[in-house]
């Protein structure tokens, strides 16, 4: 086939993809209607979902089950018990707290394993790769009773350490993604540097980190939405005190007898995803390109 | 790798690096919170659960009775497993196959110059982000029998109201559940696409093929690798399907716990175990479930290899030097 | 290295009646031998860990608490099985569960994880055993009975849960006679009316007439314990759904999930029976006497055509258990058991109770407590006079066993019985099929407890 050459061509130089170089608000009528229309279809039916959680969040409680397109009513005091039938904002500093420290603590943590893998040779290599690809495949709940009695017998129970060791760790799909990256650079970028004199630290520092802006950002949005996302280490670990969103609205909106409010569960929701929409929004360019840059490729 | 140079490695012979020796620090340097934080988060609780799949732990006890190979051979005989393990292929055959093309699909279109693409590709992409907490929940609004939008629809139509969330119907909305999440794979593929030489989709063009054909002898063979890539993650997360079914069970009304009321349609292996662990205290056999289910993914993650892997096209491993 | 360590424990689980794993070793005990109740550890001053449910113990509540036993912090963490088991396991459990005590207090007496809390009660000055409610008695384990022996906890307030709840606007509507609210009506009554109040159209139904009904332990044994029968065998080691008793029950459960007057376990409700009764889309609620204060505080336009009445029968013994009497318990590695105690005697007894109590939310555990019962509105002193008259009847029906917790047992019933409903099995099947399937899970925990 056409595809001889075996070695990648470097990011940096690479051709500019198919489309990006003309933004498409330059054309001024769709070029393919009925691409186009497929497209609206899907995304509409992506987002439909969403407004049938915005309208349930408005019913009444005692008419969250009526069968209408709209509330008979809007209860947009629902969204004041929202926020104060639960601490909902302590809830959610734990949430941004816990999730900016285990993101920060394994996108820099996964780019230093990253590299190793990707730019170091030495015995077991292989060996150790294969363990990081089988580590994603076991199951969160098999580690839950011993990941426990670890951290009790340490006395780490109801404190953030854990993220911060599980961080530091790194996480196996970043490492991953990070070693697709950096292997895809020739060798000269490093042969350079050592005739400079340079170090592994300060080469990986001060080349291999700036190049890696994209992913870094893809890496960080990643490991945000995992532990924002995560119920159930915040429900073994945490007390109600300091645990995070993802258990106070999962569990929180109840009367006092335990049964659910389906009108404050599903505003909760709501406010409970708008933040990782936000934060996907803003990164988006770069968390896009950080996929580009590492091209996945094995 | 290449064991036999492990201390004869000469200066000589890695000159432009420093000793192999150094290197190989160097490795086991940049690797240390991993390797350390794996053994400790990982390991150590992985091994517990392997010794606990050998006994008949009830979960509060102090004592551990060793039962030997006893809960592996209830595994590999119960037809609860064999049920469950079933459902849990099943999903696979369907989700597999159709967020690899679907993703696909709508990375291509998205990939083409239309007008408000970046605005699809977000509104597309959003669902993906949406913790699966809050996606069961606004699955299980939407197909709520007597209020859901769904039921709605279909008596737009002329259709008679049905119960989604219960018998065999509540697979349908678990794998309608899976599918949303498509747009994980989009921005994957999206990525790939971008990385095809533009030269040699219009050399094709040149040699008189049409769009299908440069799709076919390009495109394909540069993303395979994403493809293989993404069809072994999403056979694992799919195999792993536990929350989306546990919480699209209905709400529990007789006191009991929020797996008692999972319809039997969902009940997917992740499931089992988990009642296994938490509704019946038995630890000593989830964990055996557990242990007998790595091995199916295992053995599945190498499959894919085997069958898929052959028409991959690799790129090169700057380290590797030629041996890989 | 394990045996070592269980050994080396065992004086002192068998202090508070663990056998449940020794047993395996020694062979000498039976489950839960008869045990000696720990001697009271005066309170320390320090923070008190209370695993409980979202929202129950409120931060008014924690407040109160704290100010009334100045040096006590109280800590939050919710209920969560596999939290409890794996702080059990690591041998640093919280010093108060809040758990169902007709569903748990055989398996937790009898694994010595529960605090045997007589001597406390001995000595307390707010829990008075002889003020203690009958309901109670489903926290007291003998090492073979439940009802017997020493308490393991109490209820923090309770309902007799059979008992339901009727829209008397809907009933006359439907060309019904009001019955009796306290005299009991026959399963088979409730069904016909149910048909009558059901109106459904296109698949969808916009009133259910019978209340929320599901295949679990304990509304199949009360239903036969009113018609003379059991499930549990004597010594809770198995389980029988072949009786003509326990037939009776299951035909009208599968009757009423086939006829959908109601929701049930093959066409689950979207929430529970309070929303739905309160829309107007259920003409009946089966709640207990708590429900009184749900409708009044959530409701009050609903207080008027609310009517309380009394568990219906299947035979002809009255028999009104509770599906719960929700309290706590003290684990028995508890770091701090003597304020515990001081909370459990707040809460369930004291001043933190006083206030559910008043407030119409349920029963009191104390009997001089009754009182504060509320009365002042129509709706409350109709209610009050069903509940007195069903007082009477209230009995611990064997459903907990110290094999299997109740949760595995009912996950088992929900899965065959769906499969069978659904698969059109007979009701005799049915029965074959649960008898068959619980006690594998029986057999299952016996063969653990070295029975």
């Amino acid at each position: 086939m056409a595809l001889d050459e075996k070695t990648r061509v470097p990011v940096a130089r690479r051709t500019p993809a198919h489309g990006t170089a003309r933004p498409a608000w330059h054309q001024r009528r769709p070029k393919h209607p009925v691409i186009f229309t497929v497209l609206l279809v899907v995304s509409v039916l992506m987002v439909l979902p969403f407004a049938e959680l915005v309208i349930s969040s408005l019913r009444s409680t005692n008419a969250v089950n009526e069968d209408t397109w709209l509330p008979s009513a809007f209860e947009w005091s629902n969204y004041k018990k929202v926020v104060t039938l639960i601490p909902f904002w302590r809830f959610a500093r734990n949430s941004v707290v816990l999730s900016a420290l285990f993101a920060l603590l394994t996108t820099l943590s996964s780019a230093v394993v990253g590299y190793g893998f990707a730019r170091l040779r030495a015995p077991g290599k292989n060996l150790l790769f294969g363990l990081l690809i089988s580590t994603m495949m076991v199951p969160q709940i098999v580690t839950l009773i011993p990941t426990y009695l670890l951290f009790a017998n340490f006395g780490l129970v109801g404190t953030y350490w854990p993220w911060v060791l599980w961080g530091t760790a790194g996480a196996p799909y970043a490492i991953f993604l990070y070693r697709q990256f950096f292997s895809s650079f020739p060798k000269e970028l490093e042969e350079a540097a050592v005739i400079d004199g340079a170090g592994r630290i300060r080469i990986f520092v001060q080349i291999f980190l700036p190049l890696s802006r994209p992913l870094l950002v893809t890496a960080f949005v990643l490991a945000f939405n995992t532990v924002w996302g995560d119920f159930i280490a915040p429900n073994l670990l945490l007390d109600q005190d300091n645990t995070t969103l993802a258990v106070g609205v999962g569990n929180g909106y109840v009367i006092n007898q335990g049964f659910p409010l389906p009108n404050l569960i599903a505003g909760g929701a709501l406010l409970y995803v708008v933040p990782v929409v936000i934060l996907f929004l803003a990164a988006q360019r770069s968390y896009v390109r950080g996929f580009a840059n590492s091209g996945l490729k094995g | 790798m290449r064991l036999q140079r492990v201390g004869t490695a000469g200066p000589a012979k890695r000159r432009r690096y420093g000793s192999s020796k150094g290197e190989a620090l160097a490795f086991y340097g940049f690797l240390s919170p991993w390797i350390i934080g794996t053994a400790a988060l990982t390991l150590f609780p992985v091994g517990y659960a392997l010794y606990l799949s050998f006994t008949a732990w009830d979960g509060v006890s102090v004592f551990k009775p060793w039962v030997g190979l006893a809960n592996y051979r209830e595994v590999l005989t119960s037809s609860d497993t064999l049920s469950s393990l079933s459902k849990t292929l099943l999903l696979v055959a369907i989700i597999v196959p159709t967020t690899i093309v679907g993703s696909l699909v709508l990375a291509v279109l998205l990939n083409e110059r239309v007008r408000g693409r970046t605005f699809f590709r977000t509104l597309i992409y959003i669902p993906a982000i949406v913790p699966p907490v809050a996606s069961a929940l606004i699955w299980k609004v939407v197909f709520d029998q007597n209020s859901g939008a769904a039921n709605r629809v279909g008596a737009m139509f002329g259709v008679d109201a049905v119960n989604w969330l219960t018998g065999n119907r509540a697979f349908v909305v678990l794998v309608v559940v899976l599918l949303w999440g498509v747009g994980a794979g989009i921005i994957i593929n999206l990525a790939a696409l971008q990385t095809v030489p533009m030269e040699q989709l219009e050399a094709v063009k040149l040699d008189g093929g049409n769009a299908l054909t440069a799709f076919r002898h390009v495109t394909l063979p540069v993303i395979s690798p994403v493809l293989l890539f993404q069809t072994v993650l999403v056979t694992i997360t799919t195999l792993q399907t536990f929350v989306p079914a546990l919480l699209l069970s209905p709400i529990s009304t007789g006191g009991g716990d929020v797996y008692t009321n999972i319809p039997n349609a969902n009940r997917v292996y992740m499931v089992d175990v988990y009642s296994q662990f938490f509704a019946y205290s038995r630890y000593g056999y989830g964990s055996a479930m557990l242990t007998v289910f790595f091995l199916v993914i295992v053995v599945l993650t190498v499959l894919i290899f085997k069958l898929v892997g052959r028409s991959v096209f690799y790129a090169v491993d700057p380290t590797a030097s030629g041996k890989g | 290295m394990q045996h070592s360590q269980a050994f080396s424990r065992r004086s002192v689980l068998k202090s508070v009646g663990l056998v449940a794993g020794a047993a395996a070793l020694s062979a000498c005990s039976g489950t839960g031998s008869s045990s000696t109740s720990a001697a009271v550890k005066s309170p320390k001053k320090g923070t008190l860990t209370i695993m409980s449910a979202q929202g129950e113990i409120t931060s008014a509540e924690i407040a109160a608490f704290e100010k009334a036993y100045p040096g006590l912090k109280i800590k939050l963490i919710l209920t969560d099985p596999t939290r409890l088991n794996a702080m059990l396991a690591a041998g640093d459990p919280p010093d108060l569960v809040r758990d169902a005590g007709t569903d748990v207090t055989p398996y937790i007496a009898s694994r010595g994880i529960a605090l045997d809390l007589d001597e406390y009660f001995a000595k307390s000055s707010v829990l008075k055993t002889a003020d203690i409610l009958p309901i109670n008695n489903c926290w007291r384990w003998d090492g073979k009975t439940q009802g017997k022996g020493a308490r393991y906890g109490i209820a923090k307030d309770w309902s007799q849960d059979a008992m339901w709840w009727y829209n008397s606007d809907l009933w006359s509507a439907a060309g019904l006679t009001a019955p009796d609210p306290t005299k009991p009506i026959t399963y088979d009554e409730l069904f016909e009316a149910s048909k009558k109040l059901t109106k459904s159209a296109h698949g969808k139904t916009s009133v259910y007439g019978l209340y929320t009904t599901t295949p679990g332990m304990d509304q199949i044994a009360a239903m036969v314990a009113t018609a003379g029968g059991r499930i549990m065998s004597e010594d809770l080691g198995t389980a029988d759904f072949t009786s003509p008793e326990a037939i009776r029950a299951l035909t009208w459960l599968v009757d009423v999930a086939k006829a959908k007057v109601g929701y049930s376990a093959v066409n689950p409700s979207p929430d529970w029976d309070g929303p739905e009764y309160l829309a107007g889309k259920q003409a009946t609620a089966g709640q207990g006497y708590w429900f009184n204060g749900f409708v009044a505080s959530t409701a009050p336009a609903y207080q008027s055509k609310t009517v309380f009445a009394a568990a219906p029968m299947l035979g002809s013994k009255r028999v009104s258990p509770s599906f719960g009497a929700v309290g706590y318990w003290i684990p028995a590695k508890s770091k701090n058991p003597g304020a515990a105690f001081e909370f459990m005697e707040w809460y369930c007894g004291g001043a933190g109770a006083a206030k559910r109590i008043a407030a119409g939310n349920g029963l009191p555990s104390m009997k001089p407590m009754l009182s504060l019962v509320p009365q002042k509105t129509e709706f409350q002193k109709a209610s009050f006079k069903v509940q007195t008259a069903e007082l009477p009847y209230v009995s611990v029906i064997p459903v907990a066993t110290p094999y299997a917790l109740t949760t595995a047992l009912n996950t088992t019933l929900a899965k065959d019985f769906t499969a069978a409903v659904g698969g059109g099995k007979s009701v005799a099947a049915l029965a074959d099929l649960l008898t068959k399937d619980v006690n594998a899970v029986l057999a299952n925990g016996k063969k653990l407890a070295g029975k």
